[in-house]
């Protein structure tokens, strides 16, 4: 409960910044704002003058107006963006720099400080988001507060991770990742595809990966994800659906670990949106309870980017 | 309904949802900021050496036998469904009701924004009472009587002192049961979905807070006596804290020439008073 509690400061800190650091934005509406929408008819027209605060305006709020004029409909140009998660227990702030249309079409660098309860680390690395493709390369770093390297061996349970002897289980995953969203009729199929290559673990033990969330015998580990979520609103803008992930350490035998649960997307505005990952282990060798599955819960994510 | 991606549209939405009633005071953002800072405190700080509670009491035993999982991967597993379920309390009120319902399905950032923080100050007050109890309590929890077995060794982290010794009351049963509370309250009091969606919400959030504070008796994480007490005072403080608001009414002001004047309920009818 110790560090639930502490945790649970953290997170409603930051749930509660979020409701009303942007319910305090700037109210004044803006010279070429157009008339908001009150529910259903015609999309609005595209306005080419964008806000510039961080927060929403009066105009821009929840039920953003101006949903069509995203920040892909600019021209490309060179900016810095902000992407920022939270939810109970996680906060997670990404920092891009890069060329092109922030969040739909670019080049750059992602950088991020990882700030969870299990632990601290960091990522940076290159980003190239396409249409319908989006694809990452980078290392991470990461050094837990609890979980220490384990004894190799063919199934672990959850004592086995809980047990705090020998040394910290800090680890330097170098990792490639590729996003697709694909077009499918009333909705979009969903995949993913990763290879990691974990590196600073002792030889003849193993570890707990914090962000894939699985036991690894170093070096490799690959995982692949395919879904489908069907699109919903008055812009299509919100989605539910069904996904299911497969991972595989090489050196580990009968290693497979097979995930499949919901996510669900509410698109509020183009920068705030509701998000839920329930996404449980159906199938592994190992029994660590929860922290094996891809579990966010409900989170919100709020997006920034300069703009021309 | 809230899915379907539509606001309400101007014919169906009914009258207009707004604060009605007192708003947050600058003495409840120190009070929330103290109850906050109490909660990291005694989440850091170990429990007292001494312990005030041990072993069961009254029907604890009985509870335990009655309910606890036979197998340690199972009350793990329960341990976690019962993590899954204050995760769900606790951002419900602030994600589901004052982010989407209040804010973007009703339109008020006005009634977010009070209920977000009632919500934060809520929780704050709960999880410093809570902490600094179970820090100076200092009751072992009930699987403390396994550490140092087979199953369950010394060297776990649940073993530790600091994670051993913190279960009166139950965190996630006074938690999820003030969460619960919250999303009652607010619910009722600002007819955010209209019946029965808002009875249905209230119903779903005690559906979650009495199967979280189960879980943790399950998992042999606390004793009956924990969650019972956790469930109490979070009721306590999630109706207390929120109705202190709901029951002082704003009747607004008005600013002209300089002055503003205010009306103000009084116990024979209302007074007019103007600040200079």
């Amino acid at each position: 409960m110790r560090r639930r509690a502490a945790q649970f400061c953290v997170a409603a800190s930051a749930m509660v910044w979020f409701v009303v650091g942007t319910a305090r934005a700037e109210d004044a509406a803006r010279p070429g704002d157009p008339t908001p929408i009150k529910g259903g008819g015609e999309p609005p027209p595209i306005d080419a003058t964008p806000p510039l605060g961080i927060f929403p305006t009066s105009s821009d709020a929840l039920i953003d107006p101006r949903m069509l004029r995203s920040w892909g409909v600019a021209p490309p140009r060179i900016f810095l963006a902000t992407t920022f998660d939270v939810g109970f227990v996680y906060a997670r702030p990404r920092l891009s720099v890069g060329y092109g249309r922030p969040f739909t079409s670019w080049v750059g660098v992602d950088a991020n400080p990882i700030a969870t309860s299990a632990g601290l680390g960091a990522y940076g690395g290159l980003r190239f988001e396409l249409p319908y493709v989006d694809l990452r390369l980078g290392p991470r770093y990461f050094s837990p507060f609890n979980h220490t390297y384990l004894d190799t061996k063919p199934s672990y349970s959850r004592v086995d991770l809980e047990t705090g002897v020998g040394a910290k289980a800090n680890a330097l995953t170098y990792e490639a990742e590729l996003d697709a969203a694909i077009p499918l009729g009333p909705g979009t199929v969903l995949l993913r595809g990763s290879v990691s290559y974990v590196t600073g673990v002792p030889v003849g033990q193993s570890v707990f990966e914090e962000t894939l969330h699985v036991i690894v015998e170093p070096p490799w580990v690959w995982r692949a994800r395919a879904g489908y979520a069907v699109r919903l609103g008055t812009y299509s803008q919100h989605s539910i659906g069904l996904v299911a992930d497969v991972l595989d350490v090489p050196k580990r035998d009968d290693s497979t670990t097979v995930r499949v649960g919901p996510i669900l997307r509410l698109v509020l505005s183009r920068r705030v949106e509701v998000r839920g990952s329930f996404v449980i282990t159906v199938l592994s060798p190992d029994r660590i309870g929860l922290v094996g599955g891809d579990f966010t819960e409900l989170g919100v994510r709020y997006r920034w980017a300069t703009e021309p | 309904m809230v899915l379907g991606g539509s606001p309400l549209s101007e014919q169906n939405s009914g009258p207009p949802l707004a604060w009605k009633w007192s708003r947050f005071s600058t003495a409840e953002y120190v009070l929330t900021g103290a109850g906050g800072a109490i909660t990291l405190a005694t989440a850091i700080v170990r429990p007292r050496s001494v312990h005030a509670l041990s072993g069961g009491i009254l029907f604890d035993d009985a509870a335990r036998n009655a309910l606890r999982s036979g197998d340690l991967q199972t009350r793990y597993d329960y341990r976690d469904a019962s993590d899954v379920g204050l995760s769900l309390a606790v951002t419900w009120p602030f994600f589901a009701d004052a982010l989407v319902t209040a804010w973007w399905y009703r339109g008020s950032r006005d009634v977010a924004q009070e209920m977000a923080l009632i919500d934060l100050e809520t929780l704050a007050i709960s999880g410093a009472v809570q902490g600094a109890t179970n820090m100076l309590v200092s009751r072992e929890r009930p699987y403390g009587r396994d550490c140092g077995s087979a199953q369950l060794p010394d060297t776990t982290l649940d073993c530790d002192g600091s994670t051993r010794y913190r279960s009166f009351f139950s965190g996630h049963s006074s938690f999820s049961f003030a969460s619960a509370a919250l999303i009652c309250v607010h619910h009722f009091e600002n007819e955010l979905l209209g019946s029965p969606w808002d009875d249905l919400s209230c119903a779903g959030g005690y559906a979650v807070a009495a199967s979280t504070s189960t879980f943790r008796i399950v998992g042999d994480v606390h004793y009956a006596s924990d969650v019972i007490s956790g469930a109490l005072i979070g009721t306590i403080i999630g109706y207390g804290v929120p109705l202190l608001h709901y029951q002082h009414r704003d009747l607004g002001a008005i600013t002209a020439a300089g002055m503003k004047m205010q009306l103000i309920p009084t116990a024979n009818g209302a007074i007019v008073l103007g600040v200079f």
